[in-house]
């Protein structure tokens, strides 16, 4: 009598169990097969040309997975570049943050395989990859300034390098100093994590690295990345921050920088002073097919014109 | 003189009282606004947002459209991983303190270390399941490697409350099968467990409900910011519902208010059913015990 | 045949036996092994970087300058938690007074299930609230330039530690004997008399555990803080500024330490400094409520 009621319960518990996961293997299912359908529309809307080597090559990587980490200022645009990519080629890209310095120790670490970095690498760390057995490729994929944009009541318009490493060593910090009203100045930077902020430190904080002590003053917040940088800046007074082209949209008040504002020309000619290239960073021999295919995605001419329509300035 | 002056003590005594006790129900009422404000405003924020699409799509166009269901999905099977792992361990881990352990040192410092386990940070849990599981024993970034840090911050919640429902299973039961010339094991087996049953569901159901909740364990042992299709296996990263409300709230711009306030409010919810559930199993077995 | 099987028999229940029992320990093998864990990772940190430096330094600048100095990171984490622990203890230990001495039974009734309730909203939805709805009203109220402060923290924890303050003392009150109170009022004491003059000095060792135990949820908690107090490394006595705590610290920057450098086993050392905060605030609470229970 127990036995059969304890058997019954168990056998509930397991079938509760059975259930679950058949109703969210099966929701899933549905949602790829609608995927599917999507994909084959997608691809047969693009040109009737270029259809059948495509479908030729459509989903060749189904069922491979390729595992992308690092930088947030190419956070937005990988995620784009993956869901093109999945869409035309199948397979399953999985982007994640953690800024570049993350993805380079992920890289290292064994815990990724294509690395984005929104600086490039260091060579402390091409000594640890070394040491971990690993032979690593670099590819440029974008190029990108590094806009400063300060809250809407801010009055000033331009500041020069050496008046932003000020403001960052907190050795100016109220914005009349500056020709503003006065107020104290709210310095938004971000993590040590990110190659943004790796690379405005030692353009501009340091000065071309002319100052190697400088560092960000401890007054400065810390933010975890260039979205949580515009949502602050937006939401608060008195501050000034820095962000990837990419995020720049117009409600933000961007700041001249030696008297040049950063758009996708002045970036392109170099006469915007605060701009770098973006990359991915990848194992040379251990690259998988998903991998050198979603590179050469990303290079092409769909991928480089998603990284236009994201705001970054193509390396072609 | 005198009566007047007893009069005036008790009228300022009963003031006194009557202040104090004011005082201590502003301070409750402070605590219940709080709470209910908080739970209302984000019913009311999110609720807009809920829909059947948003609940069962992949996110759109940068995750400003389209719905959450791969992080719903990747909560669900880091719930799965993390029972599979946690309740065999914790229910014999509970067996084992009930019915072998001897009231002695050992037995003593087992139960202050459950109890410091789940005082630990869940960063410190978090902390050690990427040097330990993620790097150090090759797990990757994976459900596998997430399972198992959650597992090991929900597993004082199962041995505490599988514990309790064993206790509350009377001791003749075990004598009556013992008698029979069952052994041991046969006994918890056979009569024990079957008793504690509601218990232990209980116990699993809250320690869900706290798995699924948690950040700070998965961000860096199996939360990806963007995996919309199946996992592969379970060295496959997935999306999770609390990891995507931090990615919709600091990662991201101009994600629509209502999107993030969706997740929020799907997220509490997702975890409030489990507690509700819970703590319901356990009253009706509390009840039937009183019986 | 039969002596087989029953050796067979003995043998199994051998095995389970030390299975179970494996089992048994597993909350302290895992416990020495978290603690194992994180020693192992900081003896490079605590061997390389003068323990002194650390102790004493003022500048966590880990990347740059390869400093770490723990002071701003303490000094955040105290800010934190000390206002925290302001704003919970009354609000507290009041409302359980209340909930468990004063409130009619039907009020007692709705408030226990509201305080669990508190008790399971996940930390990031508390930190999501806190940026959506608490930093603007902290930037406007006090007219500030960013929302992001400690105060904005220590609210938000406060709240997080309630349930754990509430439900603990309410414990201790509620496991004050009935007869002290009927003694009481057979004297000739008021209601109100008897909780302050009786309950509540009793009970007060179970809420001196309670705080203590909010204090641990408090200092342990990563996602409300690192989303909403702004993470800069200063150190300030000012409740209205930006402050980097502890646990953000492991929680920022645990993603981008390559395994083996000392950034990497420096943020092990932060997590061992915070598993003994913990450990010891653990130990002297379970004193506390120990005591309750033996009396």
């Amino acid at each position: 009598m127990k036995s059969v009621r304890k058997s019954k319960i168990w056998a509930l518990l397991s079938l509760a169990t059975v259930i679950s996961f058949l109703c969210s293997s099966l929701l899933l299912g549905c949602s790829n097969t609608e995927g599917a359908i999507t994909e084959k529309s997608a691809v047969s809307g693009e040109s009737q040309t270029e259809e059948e080597p495509l479908e030729e090559a459509g989903l060749s990587y189904e069922g491979k997975e390729l595992v992308i980490s690092g930088s947030t200022t190419l956070l937005q645009v990988s995620e784009a570049w993956a869901s093109s990519f999945m869409e035309k080629f199948g397979g399953t890209v999985i982007v994640n943050g953690g800024g570049s310095g993350g993805g380079i120790a992920d890289l290292i670490n064994g815990t990724n395989e294509l690395a984005n970095a929104s600086r490039q690498i260091k060579d402390a760390e091409m000594e640890a990859a070394k040491n971990a057995g690993l032979d690593i490729q670099e590819y440029t994929v974008l190029y990108d300034g590094i806009a400063v944009i300060v809250s809407s009541n801010v009055s000033i318009e331009n500041l020069t390098i050496e008046q932003l490493s000020k403001i960052y060593t907190a050795e100016i910090t109220n914005w009349k100093d500056l020709g503003g009203e006065d107020a104290g100045i709210v310095i938004i930077a971000r993590d040590s994590s990110s190659g943004t902020g790796e690379y405005f430190l030692e353009k501009v904080v340091q000065m071309d690295k002319t100052l190697k002590d400088n560092d960000y003053s401890e007054m400065a917040l810390r933010l975890q990345s260039n979205a949580d940088i515009v949502n602050q800046i937006k939401e608060n007074d008195n501050a000034i921050g820095y962000i990837g082209l990419g995020y720049l949209e117009e409600s933000l008040k961007t700041i001249k920088v030696e008297g040049v504002l950063p758009t996708v020309e002045s970036v392109k000619d170099e006469s915007y002073p605060i701009s770098r290239g973006l990359y991915v960073y990848a194992p040379h021999k251990e690259l998988t097919d998903i991998g050198q295919a979603y590179i050469d995605f990303v290079l092409g001419n769909d991928g480089q014109e998603i990284g236009l329509k994201e705001g970054f300035v193509p390396v072609k | 003189m005198l009566k007047a002056g007893i009069e005036i003590n008790k009228r300022e005594k009963i003031i006194r009282e009557k202040f104090f006790y004011f005082l201590l129900l502003f301070l409750t009422v402070v605590v219940v606004a709080f709470v209910l404000g908080m739970v209302i405003y984000l019913i009311i924020k999110g609720s807009g947002a809920i829909s059947w699409e948003f609940l069962s799509q992949k996110p759109r166009s940068g995750m400003r459209e389209g719905g959450i269901f791969p992080a719903i999905l990747g909560t669900i099977y880091l719930i799965i991983g993390t029972l599979v792992v946690s309740l065999p361990i914790g229910i014999l881990s509970a067996v084992y303190l009930n019915e072998y352990a001897s009231r002695n040192k050992l037995t003593r410092i087992i139960r202050f270390s459950i109890i410091n386990m789940s005082g630990v940070p869940s960063i410190v849990y978090g902390l050690f399941g990427l040097g330990f599981f993620v790097i150090l024993l090759k797990f990757g970034k994976s459900i596998l490697a997430g399972s198992l840090t959650l597992a090991f911050l929900i597993l004082p919640v199962i041995i505490t409350t599988t514990e309790e429902a064993l206790k509350a299973v009377p001791g003749t039961y075990r004598y009556a099968s013992l008698a029979l010339g069952a052994t041991k094991w046969q006994t918890i087996t056979k009569v024990v467990l079957p008793q504690a049953l509601p218990g232990i569901i209980t116990g699993s159901v809250l320690g869900i409900g706290r798995a699924a909740g948690e950040t700070a364990p998965i961000i860096f042992t199996v939360a990806a910011f963007s995996q919309p299709n199946l996992p592969n296996s379970i060295f496959s990263q997935v999306m999770a519902l609390p990891y995507h409300l931090y990615v919709l709230a600091t990662q991201l711009t101009n994600t629509p208010e209502d999107m993030q306030w969706g997740t929020a409010l799907v997220l509490l919810m997702v975890v409030s059913l489990f507690a509700i559930a819970g703590t319901a199993i356990r009253t009706r077995f509390r009840l039937r015990r009183k019986e | 045949m039969a002596q087989l099987r029953i050796r067979l028999k003995k043998v199994k229940s051998f095995l389970i036996e030390k299975f179970i029992f494996l089992n048994g320990i597993i909350s302290i093998l895992i416990l020495g092994l978290i603690l194992a864990f994180l020693i192992a990772n900081s003896i490079r940190f605590f061997s390389s970087y003068p323990f002194f430096e650390f102790l004493t330094g003022q500048k966590w600048s880990p990347t740059v300058l390869e400093k770490f100095g723990f002071v701003p990171l303490l000094a955040g984490s105290l800010l934190v938690t000390f206002g925290a622990i302001v704003i919970a203890m009354p609000l507290g230990i009041g409302s359980a007074i209340y909930i468990g001495e004063l409130a009619p039974k039907a009020v007692r009734e709705i408030l226990k299930p509201l305080i669990e309730v508190m008790a399971i909203i996940p930390s990031v939805v508390i930190g999501f609230i806190g940026i959506k709805l608490l930093a603007p009203i902290i930037k406007n109220l006090f007219n500030l330039s960013i929302g992001l402060t400690a105060l904005t923290g220590s609210v938000m924890l406060a709240f997080m530690s309630l349930p754990t303050i509430i439900s603990i003392s309410e414990d201790a009150i509620n496991s004050v004997p009935s007869r002290y109170k009927h003694a009481s009022i057979a004297l000739g004491a008021t209601k109100w008399e008897t909780t302050y003059k009786i309950v509540v000095p009793s009970a007060s060792s179970g809420m001196f555990a309670a705080v203590l135990l909010g204090l641990g949820r408090i200092v342990g908690e990563t996602m409300t803080v690192l989303m909403i107090t702004g993470n800069s490394p200063r150190i300030v006595l000012s409740w209205l500024q930006p402050v980097r705590t502890i646990t953000a610290t492991i929680a920022a920057e645990m993603g981008e330490t390559v395994q083996g450098g000392l950034h990497y086993s420096s943020l092990f050392a932060l997590g061992l400094i915070l598993f003994l905060i913990t450990f010891l605030i653990n130990f002297i609470s379970d004193r506390f409520i120990n005591r309750i229970r033996k009396s």
